[in-house]
């Protein structure tokens, strides 16, 4: 599904990223682990383009979705950007109607006609859980929702693009706890249509929604560590205390 | 001990200049009212002028200045707007972002009354408007232009990035990035640039005076090549010739309007940028 | 931890912005734009050629601008630089010390109240200000220094102090008000005073914004043409070191002469060479001003 080669990124003369090559494949959880400012964020955004837009930041190397590199000159990012699904650390609704903001990206799609905007956003919102709570105020404005829940719309309006590929920036860090365990449990729902990389500090939360994890360290040379299965019974030892290392550390 | 002394004394004098400075501004103020309310009779801006203004209202000449206004800021704004979104959302070189910007601030320091002269011979000449309100409005269309770039380019550059971002991941276009997340989110700030560049448009005078303007012997323009008279004008010239007092007293009441204008439409400015401030940071 | 970027958000889209029809409008209104501002400098480059043909340098050094005749703009340049500094040498200790104060030391509720006064009389319009020194101040000036005629370069300079005032304390001001707050408590834990803090901490950190103030107040001054053209007497002559005469400005020179001239003629052309160089004398002022922003960002 995602597949990077001999993968780096750099702002400028600093290199976040260095000769990564991995695979992710579909319908998989992986967690993405390390200390702050190894690249996380980086591998992530760039699966959607997103640092375009940062000045003097480079990548090289090659990321594949589906077979197809993805930094081709001709590449259609508005559509890899609907196939590739992010959600942030902050949870963003625009200043809108709930209704409006799970609607706000179909709106685009020329082949949903208006008609069905109602049903798709019902469904969405019911596979985040939040249906319940807005259905009948869904003409409210975004903002008068907790941050828990805005988190979850944010999740529900990248749904109802339907994208294949779901990117989590940390989308826990913000939350209650009950706002956090919904957001881990409906992630587990949504592997069987989804392909999700997901970043976390913790790694209790690593353990407990991911198949495989891939951990950013400190080595200068090499920074990765190859993507390896996590056994939910027996996990390596050294990991864990790095894991513990960076648990500490961000806090 | 002699270094407090020192400090003490300048803070006095520093204080002091603040206080007369303040006093000043707000004594012109006063001055402005005490001279100007005498003049404010029932219907001195429901009567139109007498006797060359020493009697009468001012009815013709707000609704000259309100036009002048008016069509300057309708047509100032598509281009101000576009120009702005095609340097914030289009342009990638650097150099040229900072070139226009240059520009900006060159066309934003030119004294008004170049745009009078350059204005009236390309709108008034070349293109055969004439002496007529619409060479006046076209003239302030292009000096209140940095006004509204200004403006705009702050609202446009404020926006938090994060509604970029959730719309950019959504693979939303380009143009749709612009008219469904910058347009609506910026939409305080277009409008107080909107009413700044009103208020500056309404303190004008040199550079309408002899290209849009007349004193006396029109109301409402007819066609697109008739002058109007303005406050401006009128306070301008009553000022400028009267001998007897009742002239005087009519011009100071016309200040009084035109400064009553200016002030409100600057409050409404910003109202609308609270209002901006307040919804970035929600 | 977060880091912050340079961000270009025309970067971050398909490549085929030319496919786009808004790209195509919003190019347009951009070059519309463009066309303006240089347009501006070009027309009065352009019609001024006549002029320049006709006087050569004679046109900046000479005295006499008798229409018709010759054409020179020397005591209008002169009258212009006098009535500036004039302006400039009144408003700014007062403008400069008041911005100080009012950053440093109000409350910020009264900051606000000042903050509100100034910017308001900021855009109060220049034939209000006209139409104060006419029944004001010229009475005064003549009065007090007893002149037969109260309209001279002096006055001029008095009121065009007043009318920068406003704007030069409350840009100086905001300059000053941005400089963080953390520079001002290190300095007073150093030990120094409020008034060495604020003289030798905030300030130096203010300083280009500070110029930037200061240059606008100067070219505002400079292109000011109704509240002159109503108090500065309107003669031209070349004034001597004696403030106390009639005298003539660049803009109300133009203001006074265009209505007359308009269109045609060597007369048009010489009053274009007038405002191409008030054009230059302001233009000068911008540019430095964004440049010494840039150099002291460095």
């Amino acid at each position: 599904m995602i597949q990077f080669e001999n993968f780096g990124a750099a702002f400028g003369e600093r290199k976040v990223v260095q000769g990564l090559t991995c695979h992710f494949p579909k319908n998989s959880i992986t967690a993405i682990i390390g200390a702050s400012g190894k690249g996380k964020t980086t591998l992530l955004r760039v699966l959607c383009r997103m640092n375009d837009c940062i000045e003097n930041f480079r990548i090289e190397g090659n990321i594949f979705i589906d077979g197809e590199d993805i930094y081709q000159p001709d590449t259609d990012v508005y559509a890899l950007r609907r196939k590739v699904g992010m959600i942030f650390q902050n949870p963003c609704v625009f200043p809108k109607s709930i209704f409006d903001n799970v609607i706000f990206g179909v709106k685009d799609i020329a082949r949903i006609s208006k008609k069905e905007y109602p049903d798709r956003a019902e469904k969405v919102l019911r596979e985040v859980f939040l249906w319940d709570e807005v259905k009948d105020r869904l003409r409210e404005k975004a903002t008068t929702l907790s941050q828990g829940q805005q988190q979850r719309l944010a999740l529900a309006r990248t749904l109802a693009v339907e994208p294949e590929i779901l990117l989590m920036d940390e989308p826990t860090s913000s939350l209650d706890p009950k706002s956090t365990s919904a957001i881990e449990e409906l992630t587990q729902s949504l592997k069987s249509r989804h392909t999700i990389l997901w970043i976390t500090h913790q790694h209790e939360q690593a353990q407990s929604v991911a198949d495989r994890v891939l951990e950013f360290t400190d080595e200068a040379v090499n920074p990765l560590r190859p993507v390896a299965p996590i056994m939910k019974t027996e996990r390596p030892s050294p990991l864990k205390n790095v894991l513990r290392k960076v648990q500490t550390f961000s806090e | 001990m002699k270094a407090k002394a020192v400090e003490k004394l300048v803070l006095g004098m520093i204080s002091t200049i603040t206080v007369l400075v303040v006093a000043l501004l707000i004594t012109i103020l006063a001055v402005l009212f005490v001279k100007g309310y005498p003049a404010l009779h029932s219907g001195f801006l429901f009567e139109e002028s007498r006797d060359f203004g020493r009697a009468g209202g001012v009815l013709y000449q707000s609704a000259g200045t309100l036009i002048l206004m008016i069509t300057a800021v309708l047509l100032s704004l598509p281009v101000a707007l576009g120009s702005v979104l095609y340097q914030t959302e289009y342009l990638s070189s650097g150099k040229l972002k900072t070139f226009l910007m240059q520009l900006t601030y060159i066309l934003n320091a030119t004294p008004t009354i170049l745009f009078g002269l350059v204005g009236y011979l390309f709108f008034g000449v070349y293109l055969d408007a004439g002496v007529s309100w619409v060479t006046g409005s076209l003239i302030l269309a292009v000096m209140i232009l940095p006004t509204l770039q200004v403006s705009i380019r702050e609202a446009v550059e404020g926006l938090p990035e994060k509604y970029r971002e959730a719309g950019m991941v959504l693979g939303l276009t380009r143009s749709a990035q612009i008219y469904r997340i910058i347009l609506p989110q910026c939409f305080y700030g277009i409008v107080t640039g909107i009413f700044l560049g009103l208020a500056r448009v309404a303190g004008e005078t040199a550079a309408i005076m002899f290209t849009a303007t007349t004193f006396s012997g029109i109301q409402l323009p007819q066609s697109y090549s008739d002058p109007v008279p303005t406050l401006q004008t009128h306070i301008l010239i009553l000022a400028q010739e009267a001998v007897n007092p009742e002239s005087l007293a009519q011009a100071w009441g016309a200040g009084l309007v035109l400064i009553g204008l200016v002030f409100m439409l600057t409050l409404v400015a910003w109202a609308f940028r609270t209002r901006m401030v307040m919804e970035s940071e929600l | 931890m977060k880091l912050s970027y340079k961000k270009n958000f025309s970067n971050c889209f398909s490549g085929q912005a030319h496919l786009e029809p808004l790209a195509w409008i919003f190019a347009l209104m951009n070059l519309i734009f463009v066309t303006g501002a240089m347009g501006l400098g070009v027309f009065l480059l352009v019609q001024s050629l006549p002029i320049m043909k006709a006087e050569g340098l004679d046109f900046w050094l000479g005295e006499n601008w008798w229409v018709g005749e010759t054409y020179g703009a020397l005591s209008m340049i002169v009258g212009s630089l006098m009535v500036t500094a004039l302006a400039v040498t009144l408003a700014l200790p007062i403008a400069l010390s008041a911005a100080l104060y009012t950053s440093e030391y109000l409350s910020p509720s009264l900051r606000r109240g000042v903050k509100g006064v100034m910017e308001l009389l900021a855009g109060v319009p220049g034939i209000i200000y006209g139409l104060l020194g006419i029944s004001f101040l010229a009475v005064t000036v003549k009065e007090s220094f007893n002149l037969l005629y109260g309209n001279t370069l002096f006055t001029a300079g008095c009121l065009l102090a007043i009318m920068i005032l406003p704007t030069v304390l409350t840009l100086a001001e905001d300059a000053l008000h941005a400089v963080p707050i953390e520079y001002r408590e290190v300095a007073e834990g150093l030990g120094l005073s409020k008034l060495q803090t604020a003289l030798r901490v905030v300030v130096p950190q203010a300083s280009s914004g500070i110029v930037g103030a200061i240059l606008l107040g100067i070219g505002k001054a400079m292109g000011e043409t109704i509240a002159v053209l109503m108090v500065v007497g309107s003669l031209d002559r070349i004034p001597g070191w004696n403030l106390f005469v009639s005298g003539q400005t660049i803009p109300s020179k133009l203001g006074r002469e265009a209505a007359e001239a308009l269109g045609s003629g060597l007369h048009w052309s010489a009053l274009m060479g007038l405002g191409l160089t008030l054009f230059f004398m302001v233009s000068i002022l911008t540019y430095s001003g964004t440049r010494f922003t840039e150099w002291s960002r460095r």
